[in-house]
């Protein structure tokens, strides 16, 4: 269950007994860090009691390597994993074991043998979102461009206003890395982008709520090479429009790789 | 019901998984099922990382929940984040399985593991809602229960907390859980009886107990009769029933009952025979890390050494172990039920556990193929140790840490730590020679008798020890010597030898650690100290009597919490604290007391007497040294719990 694993080789090499794991995670482990959730694993997988291979080293650690990491707060039903065994177990046995093991809120939902040359980490290419965001009714009065009882109008031109975003060649966001912050344009990284006003939604528990909701789906380009994560996309349109959209969830639905030049599922 | 916390609070706070409870093997109840009739928070006043790593709370979180009829929930300070937005949103403290707010549940235990937590419990209980005085509670309210080992002098919490465990809770815990049951459902006919008797005495008792009884109607005496009921069990003390009277010089006259019906002395439980005793088979999988992350070996109570400064070696005599074949099944159990990949050995001397050879041996042999590593801690360095801790694969090389606690063998012989200069070079040796080259030396300053000459030996010590490095061949050592010498401050403790010694001022510990710093020349050395303001207060709260109580209140208003986190520690509103209760803190922490004077833990009995005591005293002002248990019996007193090392 480490990067470093994955780093010193992202090739799977041919005589390696590979089990790919698809999983969801739920509202019950969202605020669990991507680091504590692959502790989880190696634990969890230790309890199982099923021949996993380890690192080497001072600390060693269940060999398995994740696709891409999730957000704090995020929840999933398209996370992926690869599990590097030291001989062959049935995958449908392993998924049955391992979520014996697993807490509430982590659940495998296939596994599979898998004989790829590059692991999962190394593969990932587009991962597509829900995202919810709302905005509340006093902050458009505020800007007095519209009335309350005007929503109609309203929706439309946050919408349209998105729209017109994205038209452009350039969104430029800064990010903040490892070596400092740096501006970077994110447009080529939105694959595609549709936003809809939600009408009558029960994401919110709380009543008399006074937002408006919009769901945004989003395809994003994802790992190694380029990566977009969602909340920057949101910070991205508050700051080239006049919006100031907030973020109620933030759900991954789909992780694709790209397999010699074609995007499929990793499963 | 619940409290709703809402995702935006938790994704503003660091940590949210501090408060989202679901960890692997947390225990899931039914509150509201009928077959619950109790329900317990357990409480620890720190942030859910030092909680957890708490090996007496994972013993009693999951010993309570072994009963079908209570539903015991952990509790942990929230920090300072989390703690304002649930002020600003009126979301009172709740309990991590159930996220109930606390204040409706039957009790709040709080394990008391050092003095700079006491602000936490009042903050603790305030966010619950519940009345910070002992005596403002009514029946409403849960009963507030406290044990640890600051317990054993509980005056300054005396008018916060209902009822104490003194000593070992894992037999009483249950008793009174019995006894709470019988109380809550006998209502109809046993407490009427109670009641006309507790309201006679009352009268005689204490006129603040009647304000509460009028205020509360009957509910604040059927309260009473629960703790009248539970004061009889041994380990168990109620401080509403004891009175304290001063002399004119502001020390203490006398501790009795206020009537013969409960003891005139507490005596604390204990566990007579470990390897019969609950342990638990399962532990909560944290998802965050914790401070001691990983499986806890409990492999005795108890240490036969005797130092004088160190209170535990004291409050939990008799030595008890646990056999080793016991051990390596629980280590089996509990590997496979929590897939940590470490285990530890917890105890205060590692060394001197008597089967430590055959239990380390048979760990490392069943745990290697699943990839679990033993930890070591406390343990002696020497040859058998070091080739322990490489086969344990615990250790990369980086670090060994000694005690040598003084810098003289004059000091070290005074506070009876029966290690010799050669020892501990004899040990620096073959860590170099093994290829070691990280070593870290604990010392305290303000010891009793110390001098110049012995803060001086602190920086000799270290010298030699870089010597020794020195002299190790070039291809053996490892590389990059690197030597850290710490320095805390002495705190005379209660049921030491050195309860009757008074702490050094803050302006001498600050001279003396000036003095050492400026005496350590090599550029591999490198000095650590601790703020002498933190020990003076300990020192003041760890002999506190019940009139520092108030002095704990009024700093808490002020704002002090988590005191012991170094960033929110503020000294001067200690000080306005005291200076407004008119309660002398040097009274406490630097005075020094005649043999004859009265404590105010006088009414605990922790079963080494105040003669053993003294005696030590004595003999540590002679320099003499006294033996481990183990080598010949110094009749501390221990014997009266009929088990452990004095039977063997």
């Amino acid at each position: 269950m480490s990067n470093n694993s994955s780093n010193n080789s992202s090739n799977n090499s041919n005589n390696k007994v590979i089990v790919r794991i698809h999983f969801m995670r739920g509202d019950e482990v969202k605020f669990i860090s991507h680091l504590d959730i692959m502790r989880t694993f190696g634990r969890a997988m230790r309890r199982t009691g099923i021949p996993v291979a380890y690192s080497q080293g001072f600390n060693p650690q269940p060999v398995i390597v994740f696709g891409l990491p999730l957000a704090v707060g995020v929840t999933s039903l398209a996370e992926y994993a690869d599990i590097e065994l030291t001989e062959a177990i049935n995958p449908t046995a392993l998924k049955n074991a391992l979520n014996k093991e697993l807490p509430a809120g982590l659940r495998i939902l296939d596994a599979a043998f898998i004989n790829d040359r590059k692991n999962i980490m190394s593969l990932v290419y587009m991962a597509s979102y829900e995202i919810f965001v709302y905005v509340e009714k006093n902050e458009i009065i505020n800007k007095g461009e519209v009335i309350i009882d005007k929503m109609n109008e309203n929706k439309d031109e946050i919408i349209y206003k998105i729209k017109k975003l994205l038209r452009k060649d350039m969104i430029t966001v800064v990010k903040e890395g490892k070596k400092g912050t740096k501006e970077i344009n994110i447009k080529p990284l939105i694959v595609d982008l549709e936003i809809k006003f939600m009408d009558d939604l029960n994401v919110i528990k709380e009543k008399n709520d006074n937002r408006k909701i919009y769901k945004i789906t989003a395809m994003l380009r994802a790992g190694g090479e380029a990566n977009l994560k969602p909340d920057l996309l949101i910070s991205a349109i508050n700051k080239h429009t006049d919006l100031s959209l907030k973020i109620i969830r933030i759900h991954r639905t789909g992780l694709f790789i790209n397999k010699d030049g074609v995007l499929e599922k990793p499963m | 019901m619940s409290v709703f916390i809402d995702d935006d609070i938790l994704m503003q706070v660091e940590k949210p998984a501090r408060y989202t409870g679901n960890e692997w093997n947390m225990v899931k109840k039914d509150p509201k099922s009928k077959e619950i009739s109790i329900r317990f928070a357990f409480c620890f006043p720190d942030i859910y990382e030092i909680g957890m790593s708490h090996l007496g709370m994972r013993i009693l979180y999951h010993l309570i929940n072994e009963r079908n009829d209570t539903y015991c929930e952990r509790v942990f300070a929230p920090w300072t984040d989390m703690e304002e937005i649930m002020r600003q949103k009126g979301i009172p403290l709740f309990a991590l399985e159930t996220k109930d707010p606390i204040s409706d549940f039957d009790f709040i235990g709080f394990t008391l593991q050092y003095e700079m937590s006491y602000t936490n419990v009042l903050n603790m209980l305030d966010l619950a809602g519940i009345p910070i005085r002992s005596k403002d509670r009514t029946e409403q309210h849960p009963f507030v229960c406290a044990g640890g080992p600051c317990a054993c002098n509980p005056e300054p919490l005396a008018d916060i907390i209902d009822f104490f465990v003194i000593g070992e809770a894992e037999e009483v815990i249950n008793e009174i859980l019995d006894v709470y049951k019988r109380w809550k459902t006998g209502e109809s006919d046993g407490i009427t009886r109670e009641n006309t008797g507790v309201k006679e005495e009352n009268e005689s008792i204490d006129d603040e107990t009647n304000t509460t009884v009028k205020n509360g109607q009957t509910k604040g005496k059927s309260r009473e009769s629960f703790l009248r009921m539970i004061a009889k069990i041994e380990g168990v003390y109620v401080p509403s029933f004891y009175e304290v009277k001063y002399n004119d010089d502001g020390t203490i006259k006398s501790i009795q009952p206020k009537s013969n019906e409960f003891p005139a002395k507490i005596r604390k439980k204990i566990i007579k025979d470990l390897d019969q005793a609950y342990y638990p088979e399962k532990m909560i999988v944290p998802y965050i890390n914790i401070v001691h992350d990983r499986i806890i070996l409990e492999i005795f109570r108890g240490c036969t050494r005797g130092c004088r400064f160190c209170q535990a070696g004291f409050i939990y005599r008799p030595v008890r172990e646990k056999k080793p074949e016991k051990l390596v099944h629980l280590a089996e159990k509990l590997q496979q039920s929590t897939g940590y990949e470490e285990i530890s050995l917890a105890s205060l001397s590692t060394s001197d556990y008597t089967g430590l050879k055959e239990l380390t041996e048979d760990l490392i042999n069943n745990m290697s193929e699943k990839r679990v590593s033993l930890s070591l801690p406390s343990l002696r360095v020497d040859s058998f140790s070091l080739s322990l801790m490489e086969k344990a694969q615990s250790v990369r090389k980086s670090g060994l840490t000694f005690a040598p606690e003084a810098g003289t063998q004059r000091l070290r012989d005074v506070i009876n730590k029966g290690v010799t200069e050669e020892d501990l070079l004899e040990s620096v040796r073959i860590a170099f020679e093994g290829g070691w080259s990280t070593v870290k030396l604990y010392f305290m300053i303000g010891l009793p008798t110390e001098t110049l000459d012995d803060i001086a030996g602190i920086s000799e010590l270290g010298e030699k020890v870089v010597s020794a490095y020195m002299a190790t061949p070039k291809e053996k050592r490892g590389k990059g010597l690197n030597v850290t010498i710490s320095t805390s401050c002495f705190v005379p403790k209660p049921f030491t030898p050195f309860q009757w010694e008074s702490q050094d001022s803050i302006e001498t510990l600050r001279e003396k650690q000036k003095y050492l710093k400026g005496l350590i020349k090599s550029k591999y050395i490198r000095y650590n100290w601790h703020d002498p303001e933190i020990s003076f207060l300990e020192a003041v709260f760890a002999r506190g009597d019940r009139r520092t109580g108030e002095v704990l209140i009024r700093a808490w208003e002020k704002g002090c919490k988590f005191d012991s986190w170094g960033d929110s520690f503020d000294f001067s509103k200690w000080m306005e604290a005291f200076k407004e209760c008119q309660v002398d803190p040097h009274f406490y922490a630097n005075r020094k007391r005649n043999y004859d004077e009265v404590f105010p833990w006088e009414h605990i009995d922790i079963g080494v007497t105040k003669k053993f005591l003294q005696r030590e005293n004595e003999k540590a002002y002679r320099g003499e040294l006294t033996d481990n248990c183990r080598v010949k019996c110094n009749y501390c007193g221990a014997t009266v719990f009929g088990g452990g090392v004095c039977y063997e």
